[in-house]
């Protein structure tokens, strides 16, 4: 799970420039992901406008995959499905970090 | 004694120089807005992700008085101590820092006939600006979602604008401690444990006593205290108590600040 998340914050922050976006990073991704992707309370709570958007966070489909995997309790997926994303978050950060670095650093 | 003697010679006409120093640095650009309008959001998405999810989950709950109230009610005068706080600490830290040690602003503005003490006001003051901003747009959404009475938001605003003064003297003197910016990940540490335990996301008498006492210690404690009695409209003298707390460590804060920029910047 966490290394999903890396990777994806990886690939995130290549296209900094500022130091302060930083802070905006944490404010509009880290933070909102952690307090809304189904950490603290379930995301059927949240109303339906917005639960895509938790869907749409790798974080989301890392702690389901923790929660099934230590309480042993069913995920609302299958398993391969929200391992899939991680991994698909992974390769495209990893993707993107390179060819980036690539960019950057023969130009 | 020191802070006596500065408090009587301060000119605000030089005061007010230091604040417009950052008004004028404010058309830098747009980064500095964008992180500036941003920390206004933070308490806000704790206010509904732990205060409305979790309070979900965790139905009502019964204050010391007696009352009974929902949980987003019993958090949201936290948060806006923690927006009042962290408006001020966010000017008052790594900036305040940045100023003194990094960009040398401060060696600037002492060359004019600027005083360490008034530079220390000045910094201050701009602090409450970010932090007044936060708060009052923090209470204006507390009123619109009903977690209190717009008589008794009222009262709380000047109780967060202590709170702001409290940690922005604060910062400023912990600044000027720092030796890198590596000492700020401890401050930052220290906000979060602050952040975390003050009796915001849950009433302090819960906590085992030892615990307790040291809770009733630290100043977020008070500062929450302070604006929740105000902001559910259940005032006592306790409140002096409190607000004498964030007094003394507002003085304290700020001429601990004058004397090191003293120190460090005219000798």
């Amino acid at each position: 799970m966490v290394w999903g998340w890396l990777l994806y914050v990886l690939f995130r922050v290549e296209s900094v420039e500022h130091e302060g976006h930083f802070a905006l990073l944490f404010r509009f991704v880290m933070i909102p992901s952690t307090l809304f992707a189904g950490v603290f309370f379930p995301v059927d709570q949240l109303p339906p406008q917005v639960r895509p958007l938790a869907y749409v966070s790798p974080l989301w489909h890392g702690v389901e995959l923790s929660r099934a995997a230590t309480l042993g309790v069913a995920a609302p997926g299958p398993g391969w499905a929200h391992a899939g994303c991680l991994l698909v978050c992974a390769g495209a950060g990893v993707t993107w970090a390179v060819a980036a670095f690539r960019k950057r650093l023969q130009d | 004694m020191f802070f006596a003697m500065s408090a009587a010679r301060v000119s605000p006409a030089r005061v007010g120089a230091v604040i417009n120093r950052n008004v004028g640095a404010l058309r830098s650009g747009p980064s500095y807005w964008l992180v500036l309008v941003s920390g206004f959001f933070e308490p806000m998405l704790y206010l509904l992700s732990i205060g409305v999810g979790v309070g979900a989950l965790v139905g009502d709950l019964r204050l010391p008085g007696g009352r009974v109230v929902e949980y987003a009610v019993f958090v949201a005068p936290a948060m806006l101590a923690v927006s009042a706080m962290s408006g001020a600490l966010s000017e008052t830290t790594f900036n305040f820092f940045f100023k003194m040690r990094y960009a040398k602003t401060f060696d600037a503005v002492l060359a004019t006939p600027v005083k360490p003490f008034e530079i220390a006001l000045g910094e201050l003051a701009w602090a409450m600006v970010r932090s007044s901003v936060y708060t009052g747009a923090f209470l204006v959404v507390m009123v619109v979602l009903g977690l209190t009475r717009v008589w008794w938001a009222l009262a709380a605003f000047p109780a967060a604008l202590l709170v702001g003064l409290a940690f922005g003297g604060a910062g400023m003197a912990i600044s000027t401690l720092m030796r890198g910016r590596q000492d700020f990940d401890m401050l930052t540490t220290g906000q979060f444990a602050l952040f975390l335990f003050s009796g915001t996301f849950s009433p302090v008498h819960e906590y085992p006593p030892v615990m307790e006492v040291v809770v009733e210690l630290t100043p977020l404690y008070h500062a929450v205290e302070l604006v929740r009695a105000l902001a559910i409209g259940e005032p006592g003298w306790g409140l002096l108590g409190h607000g004498g707390y964030l007094l003394v460590m507002t003085a304290a804060g700020l001429g601990f600040a004058a004397r090191r920029i003293e120190r460090t910047l005219c000798e």
